[in-house]
């Protein structure tokens, strides 16, 4: 089974990203912000990292390329949530090592479709 | 995949509301001109959340609205424009409409307020004002690259792609061969890599990418559809996708990487279940830190090792088996006990959430009324019971406002006082010997004696040939009815008088007190249980029954003498304690029972405080001292008078908790009746 951790600040999403994954038959963790997701990336094998960009303690972009640092995920898929208008932080999450995006406002389809894309 | 969304709803709901506090809090914190970076990013991150969250979960018209708030929040962090005050008050009342808006969704309902509308212009004039140079960037994503013109004269269903990749793809995750899986999924596709960019092994960097490919896709779907699963690559790579005749050449000598599918897609296997969408009723739900819970979780461990042993014991028992028996039953109280306390602190919260209020309602009442205040708040981790707090907000509410209104004095009136501009307002929490104390304090012009004692003759409240205590004078604020204010203001005569925080507080099983200083400043301190589910009861004997009084209120017991007891002209019997006339009540009589008591001197007098006044209540004798599990009367009997709940005593019988001050209420309001009946009210000898 394909492990994915979902990186976001709003409990909401998190939940809806974490059910949605899980019923898609992903093994999914969570965590809350960069810094809880750092820790957990670095302990866990993942094979697809989601993060949301706006994030408290350390954003999604310097997650990324923390991220990116590690030996472990330097070829990991990793897809950033980005809002639509947020074509700058698109530039800079793809500059930090992010590999694509999934765009907010998203349903559970376009999740799962974007989640299939990377991982096969 | 069938998944609703309104099962997150409530979830948002919630998380809106608590990011709305933080929202409010930390927009207090900006001045005008004088911007803290990681202020305004929080305010911003709060607002991104919720109109990511309303997106997602298809509440259209928030996200629009928030959308506009982040937009000038994100100039604010972006340095683009200045603060300025126009901008705080806005944000505030975009939070106000933004917390009634969330009340609406969480009460089903589809409308928005009607602050909503007006908002949005005051941003739009903010946003063109400061930043018409910032237009809407177009997406250029889907603009279709191929010769249009052309289309005609291929054949419909294949396509011609030619794929240089970005050095750097693999490094972002980026595999081709996800791109080429993604593509397979649409038809049928022949990949021809072409390698003649390799260079000689010793400058192949192994990251990097030398090949590129020919791609030959035989499917209907468009172009927009193609250029998608290149989506995350296309800034980097070279893509170039041309239509092409079918019969353009044969595909004999390509490769065929990708066959038709690469896998099975997880999702294909996956099972949809479709999940009850929860209540839409708002759950009355607590959140518990997770060291409270592990802490009860540890003592239930312990009470079942405990009740293992004593089961043990109780199967091979033998009378020298008894020291053992006694230190088990030790430890079972002893776990009992500190489990009771694990499980009282769950119900604890921080008092902060009756606090958080008040930053917000200080500004607004200190620029409406002209005056300079500081806020200082204290001990706002302290805990509380949760339907405490719920009912402890009012009244702290209620008190701020006057103190504002009434306690401190404009700016011109300091000055002339020869005080500071700015005026202190503390509001410090803190634990007191298994007690909560509030107190709020101001540095005003204190309470205006004069005017209160005028007033209080005036009403008929108190007896004018007779002299009050300071403190005296201080506590007619209390009394039902009373209210110092002319005219009825705006913000603190509401039609509640301070006879309700009074009684609002006493219900709650508190009290509170008022310490004043003409020119320094008044402080009123409210004093509560942590908790309203458990309380030290003293038991007391009535004729045969036990009853329970709650030590909180019994300041002493004592055996009275003859001759200590005088009656006045009204029958009441009063006793002389030290220099004060205390009242005695026969509890016998206001319960209706018969009293094993010849003479007064046989019984116990429990002195106890109400409402700042004293009284005796006359039992048959006093029994132990003990915690008592409140009972609720009303939610399983009927409320019943001069009683505030039950209880289960240690030999299984109930014995009911006296309510003191409904006691008191009935006795002296009968008083009263007889008195004005011009009867005698009916005091046993």
């Amino acid at each position: 089974m394909k492990r994915i951790l979902a990186v976001d600040d709003s409990v909401s999403i998190r939940e809806m990203v974490l059910f949605t994954l899980k019923q898609a038959g992903y093994q999914v963790d969570s965590a809350v912000d960069g810094v809880d997701g750092l820790a957990k990336a670095k302990t866990g094998h993942f094979d697809l990292i989601i993060s949301d960009i706006n994030m408290p303690r350390m954003d999604g972009i310097s997650l990324i390329s923390q991220l990116r640092n590690e030996s472990a995920y330097k070829f990991t898929p990793i897809l950033m949530l980005t809002t639509e208008s947020g074509a700058d932080k698109k530039m800079a999450g793809k500059s930090a090592g992010a590999t694509g995006w999934i765009v907010k406002p998203f349903n559970p389809e376009k999740l799962i479709a974007t989640v299939q894309k990377v991982l096969r | 995949m069938d998944i609703d969304l309104k099962q997150f709803q409530q979830v948002f709901i919630e998380e809106c509301r608590e990011g709305l506090e933080v929202m409010e809090s930390e927009l207090l914190k900006l001045t005008p001109g004088n911007v803290d970076s990681e202020v305004i990013n929080t305010i911003f991150r709060v607002a991104h959340s919720i109109k990511g969250g309303a997106g997602t979960f298809g509440f259209n018209q928030l996200t629009e609205f928030t959308h506009v708030a982040e937009t000038l929040l994100d100039d604010l962090r972006a340095e683009k424009i200045t603060l300025i005050d126009g901008h705080i008050n806005l944000f505030l009342q975009t939070k106000d409409c933004l917390s009634a808006w969330i009340q609406l969704l969480a009460e089903d309902s589809q409308s928005i307020p009607e602050a909503a509308e007006s908002l949005k212009q005051q941003y739009n004039q903010f946003l063109q004002l400061d930043t018409n140079q910032n237009t809407l960037a177009v997406e250029d994503d889907f603009v279709i690259k191929g010769n249009p013109s052309a289309f005609n004269e291929y054949d419909d269903n294949t396509w011609l792609i030619h794929f240089i990749p970005g050095q750097d793809i693999l490094k972002q995750g980026n595999e081709p061969r996800l791109i080429f899986a993604e593509l397979a999924e649409m038809g049928e596709l022949k990949v021809t890599p072409q390698c003649k960019n390799i260079p000689t092994w010793k400058n192949v960097e192994p990251e990097d990418i030398y090949v590129s490919w020919e791609l030959e896709l035989v499917s209907s779907v468009s172009e927009a559809q193609i250029k998608e699963a290149f989506e995350w690559v296309e800034d980097d790579s070279t893509i170039t996708i041309n239509r092409s005749t079918a019969s353009d050449e044969s595909a004999d000598n390509k490769i065929v990487i990708v066959s038709d599918k690469l896998s099975e897609s997880p999702a294909s296997a996956a099972v949809t279940k479709n999940i009850a969408a929860p209540k839409s009723a708002e759950t009355n739900s607590i959140r518990v830190s997770i060291d409270k819970v592990d802490a009860l979780i540890n003592m239930v461990g312990e009470l079942v090792i405990t009740q293992a042993m004593l089961g043990e014991l109780g199967q091979n028992f033998s009378a020298e088996r008894l020291p053992a028996l006694k230190k088990g039953l030790d430890q079972l109280s002893q776990h009992t006990r500190e489990m009771q306390d694990s499980v009282m602190k769950i119900r604890m919260l921080p008092i902060q959430f009756a606090f958080n209020r008040i930053p917000r309602m200080v500004r607004d009442l200190s620029e409406q009324l002209g005056k300079n205040v500081l806020l200082r708040m204290h001990g706002e981790e302290t805990e509380l019971d949760k339907i405490m707090l719920e009912k402890l907000s009012d009244p702290i509410v209620h008190l701020v406002r006057n103190a504002l209104d009434h306690g401190i004095e404009t700016i011109a009136e300091r000055k002339l006082a020869g005080k500071s501009d700015v005026a202190y307002l503390d509001i410090t929490a803190f634990h007191q010997g298994g007690e909560i104390i509030v107190e709020i304090r101001d540095d005003g012009r204190g309470l205006n004696r004069t005017k209160i004692h005028a007033k209080a003759i005036e009403k008929g409240i108190v007896n004018k040939d007779l002299t009050y205590s300071d403190n005296q004078i201080d506590e007619l604020i209390f009394a039902p009815g009373f209210s110092t204010v002319e005219e009825v203001s705006d913000i603190s005569g509401r039609g509640v008088g301070m006879d309700v925080v009074k009684r609002n507080i006493e219900s709650l099983g508190g009290g509170i007190k008022i310490e004043s200083t003409t020119g320094i400043g008044s402080c009123f301190s409210i004093r509560l249980p942590l908790t309203l589910s458990i309380m030290d009861g003293q038991l007391v004997k009535i004729g045969s029954k036990t009853y329970i009084l709650p030590i909180m209120s019994i300041i002493e017991s004592l055996q009275l003498k003859t001759g200590m007891v005088t009656k006045l002209a009204d029958d009441t019997e009063v006793f002389k304690l030290r220099d004060e006339f205390i009242p005695i009540i026969r509890l016998y009589q206001v319960l209706n029972h018969d009293s094993s008591l010849e003479h007064i001197t046989d019984g116990l007098l429990v002195v106890v405080e109400s409402g700042n006044n004293k009284y005796g209540l006359l039992v048959d004798d006093l029994a132990a001292q003990q915690q008592v599990v409140i009972k609720n009367l009303e939610d399983n009997f009927m409320k019943v008078s001069c009683v505030s709940g039950a209880t289960i005593l240690g030999n299984g019988t109930v014995a009911l908790i006296l309510d003191i001050g409904d006691i008191i209420k009935r006795v002296t309001t009968e008083r009263d009746k007889y008195q004005q009946a011009g009867l005698r009210a009916h005091v046993a000898a």
